[in-house]
């Protein structure tokens, strides 16, 4: 009876740790390369909760020239917003090398393909979402971005790959899932 | 900078002929730019930009009502290379306010309080208040044929049909440049005072009340439209 009391009162924290991993979003950031397979899962709802216990420092970054940019962020979105699906923004054909920009279910998607024989690919999906929440994390008066509110932008982030890179035998693939 | 280049040679020819009253202002800006001085080339590329940022700019033919939305720009090199750029014009505003705190170069101060007009710098001579009396002697003048210029294998036109001027430029039979220029654009561009320039406003304007071509360069092997319409695939 006291070993089952110990049992129970041993896996609580990590029954309640593991369902709210379950329900949060998990950033995968994978890289391959020759003999290096390394694979990071970053539970976003912890990663938050870690940053309220971090010191100060930590909990702000310091963004310097870039947050005169920020706010302008906002009016990207927009117009972003109002843009129509799958229209091709920015399309360059050179040679085998093939860029591509459009809006895709609110991401904004930059696609490189070098096309010839073990050429790069890059693939990069940018949500819109999470751009208006980084936005949000801007504070003006301090010219800094709130690390809880940068992750937060990243849990706004919907499963699938943000950025994943080929190049020869290396991959890049960081993910939402 | 071919088309860069263009301009400055067609707006020094036109100095040269010296019987256009509408490029009298302009007359006075370039005699103090010669090409025989080096230090004066540097000076020569600010104002040959931009004028032809106001030309380019200012770009489009007017429409009847029709909201333009979208600026397309198509780059096709005969080497296999083509671009392709459809962008709504909401998005062109927010760069243009972006570039206002990129910006920092003397050439251009946008200043402080950036409402879309844009002071030149004290370090030129290039007075946004001389392009303004240009503009409105072009204004008053009517349909006209401005400027007509044929040197060996170049020849340059400038003239105006009802609300829009043409610049047409051919060179080598082979190069060419055609651009319009609409008057209400220009009339935003600068109504401002001293040496403001309306950019916002133009950029406006040319979205609300304008669509059509704004320019095309065939040069050889290489071809360059932009235009602007309410399709957003062009």
């Amino acid at each position: 009876m006291f070993l089952t009391k110990v049992a129970a009162l041993t896996l609580l924290p990590v029954a309640l740790m593991g369902g709210v991993v379950a329900n949060s979003s998990i950033m995968l950031v994978e890289v391959d390369a020759d003999d290096v397979h390394i694979m990071v899962p970053v539970p976003l709802s912890l990663a938050q909760v870690a940053v309220a216990f971090a010191p100060d420092e930590a909990k702000y970054v310091d963004v310097e020239e870039a947050g005169q940019y920020i706010p302008y962020l906002a009016d990207f979105v927009d117009a972003l917003r109002d843009v129509p699906e799958n229209v091709m923004l920015v399309e360059v054909i050179d040679g085998d090398d093939h860029v591509q920009v459009f809006l895709e279910d609110d991401n904004l998607r930059v696609s490189v393909d070098e096309g010839h024989d073990r050429g790069a690919t890059v693939n990069v999906r940018v949500p819109l979402a999470s751009v208006a929440a980084m936005v949000d994390a801007y504070d003006a008066d301090t010219n800094t971005l709130r690390t809880s509110r940068l992750v937060g932008a990243l849990r706004a982030a919907p499963s699938g790959d943000l950025v994943h890179v080929i190049d020869g035998d290396e991959e890049v693939r960081i993910r939402m899932w | 900078m071919k088309l860069l280049d263009a301009f400055l040679r067609f707006f020094l020819q036109a100095r040269n002929l010296g019987h256009q009253a509408a490029v009298e202002p302009l007359n006075r800006m370039l005699s103090n730019y010669s090409s025989d001085h080096p230090e004066d080339e540097m000076t020569r590329k600010v104002l040959t930009l931009a004028l032809g940022a106001i030309l380019v700019l200012a770009a489009g033919t007017p429409a009847l009502g029709q909201t333009a939305e979208w600026i397309h720009i198509r780059v096709t090199e005969d080497e296999g290379t083509n671009v392709n750029v459809n962008l709504p014009m909401s998005l062109i505003t927010v760069a243009m306010e972006i570039a206002q705190q990129h910006v920092s170069d003397e050439a251009m101060d946008f200043g402080d309080d950036f409402d879309g007009r844009i002071s030149f710098g004290r370090h030129h001579d290039m007075e946004v208040e001389d392009l303004r009396k240009m503009w409105q002697e072009l204004r008053d003048a009517g349909d006209a044929d401005y400027v007509q210029v044929e040197d060996g294998d170049e020849t340059v036109n400038i003239y105006r049909r009802g609300e829009r001027v043409f610049i047409e430029v051919d060179e080598d039979g082979d190069e060419k440049v055609r651009m319009q220029v609409p008057f209400s654009v220009v009339d935003v561009l600068l109504d401002g005072e001293g040496n403001e320039l309306n950019l916002v406003g133009a950029l406006n304007e040319m979205a609300q009340n304008n669509d059509g071509e704004v320019l095309q360069v065939n040069d050889g092997d290489t071809t360059v439209r932009i235009w602007i319409d309410d399709n957003p695939q062009g």
